[in-house]
């Protein structure tokens, strides 16, 4: 092939490339959304440098955060994936020159982001494996230029990298250093090589070693790997591990590759039908790649799942419906929001049941049984409900978890200032003011600190305020309906806690309290009895002959009545009674109905458990 | 050779700069000021207090407006220590405080105030007079920092921090021992040659630092109820009381209360380090609920507290613990009779965290509306007991907010408490000077170096205490005791169980 229509094609691959990444990251994944699943907050203040100083690999971190901080917007977060990965390309680009020939390193240059965009496009993995990549690599290419220099030169410069990297950006960037700066002595083949080889490999085992000893941030293991150990939480992928090995293996195969053979011979041939074959080759395995890579990294689901919280948080429960539908409603945290978003639409009492609500209260309430990643979703439950005290007592403990989260620190001081705490609130809101995303929020509800009038005037405040409980009693999160009626007799005007005692009560197969409760509907100003609480007022009056219930001014619509009495026709008389035969029919007609829900997805009727790790 | 020449020109030239510079640097002083008549608005609040003699500068923000700050500290025998601020923060140079104290234990020390406003003109406030104690404070706090949670929690560690430095270094960090928690780090008569720390969650137990020797110890066994919980040292160094409680946790829904903590119930025992032994007495294991054991400073005396046996149906409100304590004999192992030193009923609140100064003239302790677990509860209060009379008194220096937790320092001269005075959230140390006569003096919080620390930092200062050197085991020493081989301790034989009601296992039948 012509070599500059060769440079021609590569250099349009390679803009493609870039061009598909930067439409990637913008429309699929969206870095506002790795921002929110994240949520990284980067304060410019001395004591928060410090405190990733001490710890070794922190600056890495410090510098990730720093970045990432900017996703919080799409395109120009966007902007510095598409930024990032050009500079890796280029470090990889100039790194394998060294090693292979042009043909071979224009396919292998892109493999390392592919590996970063797959790792990024799970949403939970931050820069760090980049800035490691770049920083192995940028030092390795430093010592390259200095490969000639006396061995004493280079001894000191290695030990001077290898000091840098282990206390500034962890062990694993020692170690992709090391091989490196190995392999290219191997390939130089300087005088003395080996004894130098043998120097790098003892300061490789040592430093690391020396630092775990005498830090008492981190243990010896932690300070070598790092990134790559386990913990309760976190779990690193083959991705990253890929990711890391690239360079060493890559490089050392191609070594070895690159003796004559066949390989090699195909790429230097110079017959012409070979030369196309090659180039055809060479043109389309990058873009190859990428379509593998793209095909099996982006993952909807797990997107919907941060959509979810995401547009939650942002109130949007629209698009909360929208993504929820998307997803298994097995998990529990699906069902939660999703009937949350249901409650704020004014649609939980009529449409519960269109959805598959398998967890029972469970699904509405997560108090009973809870772990890490649901800690905030309980604060913002009772945050909706005007529970202020619960809600922050929930961010607090999100705190231990989710350090300097603005998300938590956003609640912890709204919900101070709401109950006048506000000593507690501007200090939060003083740390916030910090970051330079999150200060225009916090900026806001620092004017508000002591003045009341500000206070007043902000209607989600005074809101809260007025659904806070007046009596002191004890939360009970084992059973919820406990707090949402001690709320409801506090203030009758709580519409969710009444929504929610009912949903409860329904999800719980308890009728009786559904009844009980049916004088908070004109309290409430309900033009009419919701759908779900006319059918289990239809099922209580079949259970309770004879019992009278106080119903006026409303009466149950004919509709429902009818639906009843199609259900029970279908049951019972069509078949006989089988709850097993009637189902498919059933399921058809009935299946957004509190009957279904009782006959056929309770929990309580199907024996269902929660498996999931929760606290005691 | 001309290269050479005009180097040195350049050299000598620089050098002649430096030396006008210097020489004309004006040093910061005042000339014409407006008395503004009143004491500057400064955080902390480190006016009228008395200061120990070894302790790191002071350094303060001025509240106050202004566009330049002047300070000048000074005393009778100092000349005076001048800074100028453009931003309120006075940071104080270490050495010439350091100076300044050292040649003026018992005297006063002077802080004058001075800002300029925009009209450019200085205005100075009233002097802050501070009082240096001739008595030094133990030199070193150990504490927990955590989280301002109640359940949960993810990152937290024992440090230690050098009252004359700013120095804060950790002793043991959770991320070396799988996140775990730790607590009821303790020492014996203030020396950290002798500790002992718990370790909650897997690696599970008690760290034991003896002289040197470090043991991981199991301290339940089938006849307590809980592995051992709040701890203190015998004098002697070879025994250590401890408690034993089933802790339950509720939150409220509104007030000034976040959370109340109760024991179902809790009973005492002693721990025998040379006999790897629990023992305990049927007069500190009963129905009712004995807890916070603390050794007086001559080892004959345990002073505890003990509330009534606990009933659900019983409101915690009126869970109110009496002050007591009873005689042992460490050589003997012979329990005397518990005395009464203060019941609740007379004080109409609940004692709690009883603690006998070292030279055994005085008891601190709190009193609080009801339970022990004092430090979510803002009505807790300090009160100091005379020994000899057993006459009381509620402490002057208390706030608004919680005052709780505290230690003596090894002089029985100063103590230290934990307060939640600042925001009503996080718990901070302060230091206060106690004379011969019993009077305490306002409180110092532990200086930080940037004076606008506090404002930011979220942590809780936890369970402070004192300690007259460093703790010089590393983390690394107690990560490694923490994987040890655990060793399981053994409970008295001679302890007839049958006769006592709490110390045996509470069946689950009964929670």
């Amino acid at each position: 092939m012509n070599y500059s229509i060769k440079k021609v094609l590569n250099l349009s691959i390679f803009y493609v490339i870039i061009i598909s990444l930067f439409v990637y990251f913008w429309k699929w994944i969206d870095p506002a959304l790795i921002d929110f699943k994240q949520q990284p907050v980067f304060l410019f203040d001395f004591k928060f440098l410090k405190d990733y100083l001490v710890l070794p690999g922190g600056l890495a971190e410090y510098l990730s955060l720093f970045i990432s901080q900017f996703f919080h917007f799409t395109i120009p977060g966007t902007i510095i994936f598409i930024l990032v990965f050009y500079l890796i390309i280029l470090l990889t680009r100039k790194l394998l020159s060294i090693f292979f020939l042009a043909d071979y390193v224009f396919v292998l240059q892109f493999l390392p982001v592919f590996f970063l965009i797959h790792l990024h496009s799970q949403y939970s993995y931050t820069l760090k494996p980049d800035i490691i990549v770049i920083i192995s690599v940028s030092l390795s290419l430093v010592y390259n230029y200095f490969i000639s220099k006396r061995n004493l030169f280079k001894i000191s410069l290695f030990i001077a990298c290898a000091a840098f990297l282990v206390l500034l950006f962890g062990g694993i960037s020692l170690i992709i250093f090391s091989l490196l700066v190995i392999l290219l002595e191997i390939k130089k083949k300087n005088k003395e090589f080996i004894p130098v080889i043998i120097t790098y490999v003892v300061i490789v085992f040592l430093f690391p070693l020396l630092v775990g000893l005498y830090t008492p941030y981190m243990n010896t293991e932690k300070v070598f790997f790092d990134i790559l150990i386990s913990e309760k939480d976190y779990s690193p992928g083959v991705t990253l591990y890929a990711l890391f090995l690239f360079y060493p293996v890559i490089i050392l195969s191609g070594v070895i590759l690159f003796r004559k053979g066949p390989v090699s011979s195909l790429i230097t041939d110079t017959n012409r039908g070979k030369m196309l074959i090659t180039g055809i080759i060479q043109t389309a395995t990058p873009i190859l790649f990428l379509l593998i890579t793209l095909k099996f990294s982006y993952n909807k689901y797990d997107k919907a799942l941060i959509e979810l919280v995401y547009y939650a948080e942002k109130e949007d429960w629209q698009a909360v419906l929208k993504a929820g539908e998307m997803l298994p409603p097995e998990n529990r945290f699906v069902l939660f929001q999703l009937n949350r978003a249901l409650y704020h639409s004014d649609r939980l009492m009529d449409d519960l049941f269109n959805y598959n609500q398998l967890w029972g209260q469970d699904g509405l309430i997560l108090t009973r049984y809870y772990n890490s990643k649901i800690l905030m979703p309980i604060s913002d439950y009772y945050f909706d409900l005007g529970y202020i005290k619960e809600s922050r007592h929930w961010a607090y403990e999100a705190l231990t978890k989710y350090e300097l989260e603005p998300i938590v620190l956003k609640r912890i001081a709204l919900s101070n200032l709401i109950l006048g705490e506000y000593k507690i609130s501007k200090k939060f809101l003083t740390i916030l003011s910090k970051s330079v995303i999150h200060k225009k929020w916090a900026n806001k509800y620092l004017n508000y600190i002591n003045n009341e009038e500000l206070i007043e005037s902000d209607p989600v405040i005074q809101e809260k305020r007025d659904l806070m409980p007046k009596h002191d009693y004890y939360a009970n999160n084992n059973e919820p309906e406990v707090n949402l009626v001690n709320l409801l007799e506090d203030n009758p005007k709580n519409k969710m806690a009444f929504e929610y005692l009912i949903a409860n009560s329904l999800l719980r197969h308890d009728i009786g309290n559904v009844i009980r409760n049916l004088h908070y509907l004109s309290e409430l100003n309900y033009p009419e009895i919701p759908k779900h609480i006319e059918e289990a007022i239809l099922l209580y009056i079949i259970f309770q002959k004879g019992e009278d219930i106080q119903l006026k001014p409303y009466q149950i619509s004919n509709m429902t009545t009818e639906r009843f009495r199609r259900y029970n026709n279908i049951l019972y008389n069509k078949h006989k009674n089988n709850l097993r035969a009637a189902r498919y029919d059933l399921s058809k007609y009935f299946g957004n109905t509190f009957w279904y829900y009782l006959h056929y997805v309770s929990p309580i009727t199907t024996k269902r458990e929660i498996k999931e790790r929760s606290y005691e | 050779m001309i290269k050479i020449k005009y180097l040195i020109a350049v050299l000598v030239f620089l050098i002649l700069i430096i030396f006008l510079f210097i020489g004309f640097y004006k040093k910061p002083g005042i000339g014409k000021y407006i008395d503004n008549k009143r004491t500057p608005d400064i955080f902390p609040d480190y006016t009228s207090v008395v200061i120990p003699p070894n302790i790191a500068p002071l350094n303060f923000s001025v509240e106050d407006k202004g566009k330049k700050y002047y300070v000048t500290i000074y005393s009778d025998n100092s000349r005076g220590i001048k800074i100028l601020s453009k931003s309120g923060k006075i940071v104080i140079p270490k050495r010439k405080w350091k100076k300044l104290l050292d040649s003026n234990r018992g005297k006063s020390v002077y802080i004058d105030v001075y800002t300029k406003n925009t009209a450019n003109k200085w205005g100075k406030f009233s002097t802050i007079i501070n009082k240096i104690a001739a008595d030094e404070i133990d030199s070193y706090v150990a504490f927990r920092l955590i989280n301002p949670a109640y359940i949960l929690w993810e990152k937290m560690g024992i440090y230690q921090r050098d009252i004359e430095s700013y120095s804060m270094k950790p002793v043991l960090l959770n991320r070396t021992t799988e996140k775990n928690c730790m607590n009821c780090h303790t020492f014996c008569s203030n020396s950290p040659d002798k500790m002992i720390l718990h370790l909650r969650s897997k690696p599970s137990g008690t760290i034991l630092y003896n002289n040197g020797t470090l043991q991981m110890l199991n301290t339940g066994t089938q006849f307590t109820m809980s592995s051992c919980v709040y701890p203190s040292w015998h004098p002697h160094g070879d025994i250590i009381a401890f408690s034993v409680n089933k802790i339950k946790q509720k939150f409220h829904s509104s007030g000034n209360k976040s959370q109340t903590v109760i024991d179902r119930a809790s009973d005492l025992v002693l721990y025998d380090i040379k006999k790897n032994m629990i023992t305990t007495s049927p007069k500190v294991s009963t129905g009712r609920l004995e807890n916070l054991p603390n050794w007086s400073p001559d080892g004959k005396y345990l002073y505890f507290i003990s509330g009534p046996k606990y009933d659900e149906n019983v409101p915690d409100t009126l869970i109110r613990y009496d002050l007591m304590r009873i005689s042992y004999d460490i050589n003997t192992n012979e329990w005397g009779e518990v005395d009464t030193v203060l019941l609740s009923e007379d004080t109409g609140k609940s004692i709690t965290f009883p603690e006998v100064s070292p030279d055994g003239k005085y008891l601190l302790f709190c009193m609080t509306d009801y339970g022990y677990f004092s430090i979510y509860s803002p009505s807790s209060d300090l009160y100091l007991m005379d020994l000899k009379s057993f006459e009381y008194k509620k402490l002057d220096i208390n706030s608004e907010y919680v005052e709780s937790f505290h230690s003596w320092s090894s002089n029985s001269r100063w103590f230290l408490f934990s307060s939640k005075r600042i925001d009503g959230l996080n718990s901070r140390i302060y230091f206060s000077y106690i004379d011969e006569e019993g009077n305490v003096y306002k409180p110092v919080l532990l200086p930080q170096r940037d004076p606008t620390f506090y404002s930011t930092f979220i942590y809780n200062f936890n369970r402070p205490v004192f300690i007259k050197e460093k703790v010089r085991l590393s983390s690394r020493e107690l990560t490694k005791a923490a994987y040890s081989t655990i060793q399981n301790v053994n409970f008295d034989p001679e302890v007839d169980i049958d006769a006592l009601s709490g110390v045996t296992r509470i069946k689950k039948e009964n929670q």
